[in-house]
């Protein structure tokens, strides 16, 4: 067998065991794309209204998307195989819904004249701390790990799986909004987006939800945006 | 080194659980606030001031911050689940001994365990526990009112609630959460209720938990649990099951970073100090001063057995049918349809008829806002089926322990239904006509529950 073949057979036993990997690969490909933003090369608030919601997405799969494989894993598991990634793909639909309808609200707010003010990622920061100390919050984390048993085929099937999605979106959502506005409006600046990702990825990987772990974070973070801010 | 032996079942006075008494009636009257207390435990493993029976206003809780670090620590239905325990357990034989110590017994006292599986007298709560007080009229804090009915007269547990062997007999520890395991399903962090009940957890430890709690006694529910002195023999056992199925050939614990480093838990040891674990740390039993009696050191594994274990955990599982989401259990006996995909039918199926595969039966998501839910399943049950028909057709039984309205989710247990196959494809039911699918309640006095689907899977 050739090498090619091999390698071939071996993509695809691990897309056998991982089919949600081509999720993480978009989400990779998201942060490439992210790159420019992130390293000051575009200025993202001085962009049209649907580029800067282009980037919005851009940044949502990026930052918030690798959080969601465990459950697209869950779905893939849960559907005939001949309709895994179709199934996934609907789950992540339903994911991104709310949250392209916040980009929309967000990318709104950035065309007003104080939208881009450098004042505002401190702002958004500061605001997304205070509202992670809030029970809210709480309850909206823990609303977000909710699950949806899904109909094995048919049009119920292809609902249940963009439902599953909404269920985990909307809620997802309403709790790191304001934290994704903050890395929105700093221009998808290289310290908000590394910060926001290794903030929601840590509070996932800690003992249990630490209620300090996210204000604390974006607490910082508007800490550094503030000291930006004053030195311009 | 300390040496869990098993519980006296003998209707004399056993020093080792007399000393487990006086230290039980010790750490009752120290404080809530002191971590060393029997409420204090307790309320590690789970606590609800709504339901606790001890509330006083004269012996208040601990700080809210000290309740967050320390309370409803427990880990079940995922991979911690034993690893936990293990922790929780060790801190808790070293409260007792140095309280024994202290009164004037022996300096070795080591938890004991209830081997329920060894006989069918072993079935029954052992006599001690079941004596309001000893022969000499001293108090026996090892017994409790709040249990089911009959336990304390000595009725024993269902046979079937003490079978071991569907346990002992799972070959990897954690696998996907559509297959079956010994130990539960993956979690990346802090879970008090994941969703995939292992094999040891599902039967015999939840099992036992309903059997002697009952409808509203203390076992059955996971906030109160550990209040009951039989708790801990009960969970002493299910460690040393864990010690007898890693000593089996060709089994493994996890050797993920996440089981083994990626979760820490914190704890208040013997000395009110606090401390941390991993699961890691708690894998050999020996670093932690206790052994079980009679069981030699863990075999060392080839690195070939090694691979075919890994490899064994890395199997996909394909969904071959699934119900529609969502039946109530409120009866006796609740069926429940589940269709299938006749497409790659028959590769499954003969993979499954030569031993190359396995066919597994998913029960998803079940819920319920009572305590004690156990069902025995059978697939493809003929009506009006005897109790020989009832054997043949049995996959299994499920028990749930606790509630699971505040975890927003249930629970998911998968039943080996391999040694089903060949009933089922005689019936046609693999090919397409369907599997039906029985969930028969195992007490009288379980509570409704939902089943959010079910599905028969291929390994």
């Amino acid at each position: 067998m050739s090498s090619l073949a091999l390698t071939l057979a071996s993509a695809r036993r691990f897309g056998e065991r991982r089919p949600e990997a081509w999720v993480g690969l978009l989400s990779a490909a998201a942060w490439l794309a992210m790159l420019p933003h992130m390293f000051g090369q575009t200025v993202c608030h001085q962009l049209s209204f649907w580029a800067d919601w282009r980037s919005w997405m851009l940044m949502v799969v990026a930052m918030m998307v690798p959080l969601l494989l465990p459950a697209l894993r869950f779905t893939a598991d849960r559907s005939f195989r001949y309709r895994q990634h179709r199934a996934m793909l609907l789950h992540l639909v339903g994911y991104l819904i709310p949250w392209a309808l916040c980009g929309l609200i967000v990318c709104l707010l950035m065309g007003r004249t104080w939208g881009h003010a450098a004042w505002l990622p401190a702002a958004c920061f500061a605001l997304a701390s205070v509202w992670a100390a809030t029970p809210v919050y709480a309850r909206l984390m823990d609303a977000s790990h909710r699950i949806v048993s899904l109909h094995p085929s048919g049009w119920r099937a292809n609902r249940d799986c963009v439902y599953f999605g909404l269920v985990q979106g909307l809620p997802c959502t309403g709790s790191c909004a304001l934290m994704m506005a903050g890395c929105a409006v700093s221009g998808h600046g290289l310290v908000a987006m590394v910060g926001g990702a290794l903030l929601a990825a840590t509070e996932r990987r800690s003992f249990r939800p630490r209620r300090w772990l996210v204000p604390a974070g974006s607490a910082a973070l508007a800490l550094w945006y503030g000291i930006v801010w004053l030195g311009k | 080194m300390r040496e869990r032996k098993p519980v006296s079942l003998a209707q004399t006075v056993d020093p080792t659980l007399l000393w487990y008494s006086r230290a039980v009636g010790n750490m009752r009257q120290r404080p809530f606030t002191d971590s060393t207390s029997w409420r204090f435990q307790s309320a590690v493993h789970g606590y609800d001031a709504a339901s606790d029976p001890y509330t006083s206003p004269t012996d208040p809780p601990p700080s809210a911050g000290v309740q967050k670090e320390y309370w409803k620590q427990c880990q079940h239905g995922s991979w911690f689940f034993l690893s936990w325990h293990r922790m929780y357990l060790s801190i808790f034989e070293q409260i007792v001994a140095d309280a024994v110590e202290r009164a004037g017994g022996p300096k070795d006292w080591a938890l004991p365990y209830w081997d329920y599986s060894a006989s069918d007298e072993a079935r029954s709560l052992p006599w001690a526990f079941r004596q309001k007080n000893w022969p000499d009229g001293e108090v026996n804090h090892l017994y409790l009112d709040e249990r089911a009915p009959g336990i304390n007269q000595g009725t024993p547990v269902p046979k079937t609630s003490t079978d071991i062997t569907t346990a002992l007999s799972k070959l990897v520890f954690s696998a996907s959460p559509s297959r079956d395991s010994f130990g539960g399903g993956e979690v990346q962090n802090f879970t008090h209720f994941g969703r995939v009940t292992g094999a040891l957890e599902n039967v015999p430890h939840n099992q036992l938990h309903n059997d002697v709690g009952g409808p509203s006694g203390f076992m059955s529910d996971p906030d109160l649990a550990a209040l009951d002195p039989i708790f801990w023999c009960h969970h002493s056992n299910i460690d040393r099951l864990w010690e007898v199925w890693i000593r089996q050939p060709n089994r493994l614990n996890p050797t993920s970073s996440v089981w083994l480093t990626g979760v820490r838990f914190p704890f208040l040891d013997a000395n009110k100090q606090p401390v941390v674990y991993t699961s890691s740390q708690v894998t050999d039993t020996r670093k932690l001063g206790y052994g079980y009696v009679g069981m030699g050191p863990i075999p060392a594994r080839t690195n070939e057995a090694v691979a075919a274990v890994r490899a064994r955990e890395h199997l996909r599982a394909e969904l071959l049918g699934a119900s529609a989401p969502g039946a109530v259990l409120a009866g006796a006996l609740q069926h429940i349809a589940v269709p299938m995909l006749a497409e790659n039918h028959k590769i499954r199926s003969e993979r499954v008829a030569t031993g190359a595969g396995r066919l597994l039966l998913n029960l998803e998501d079940i819920t319920t806002d009572g305590l004690g839910a156990s069902f025995d399943v059978f697939v493809n049950l003929p009506d009006n089926a005897d109790d020989a028909a009832r054997d043949k057709h049995l996959a299994g039984r499920i028990a749930l322990f606790g509630k699971t309205t505040d975890d927003g989710h249930g629970r998911s247990f998968v039943l080996d239904i391999t040694s089903l196959h060949d009933l089922l494809e005689k019936a046609g039911a693999l090919g397409g006509t369907g599997v039906k699918v029985s969930l028969k309640r195992v007490h009288d006095w379980g509570p409704q529950a939902q089943v959010g689907r079910v599905s028969v899977v291929a390994e």
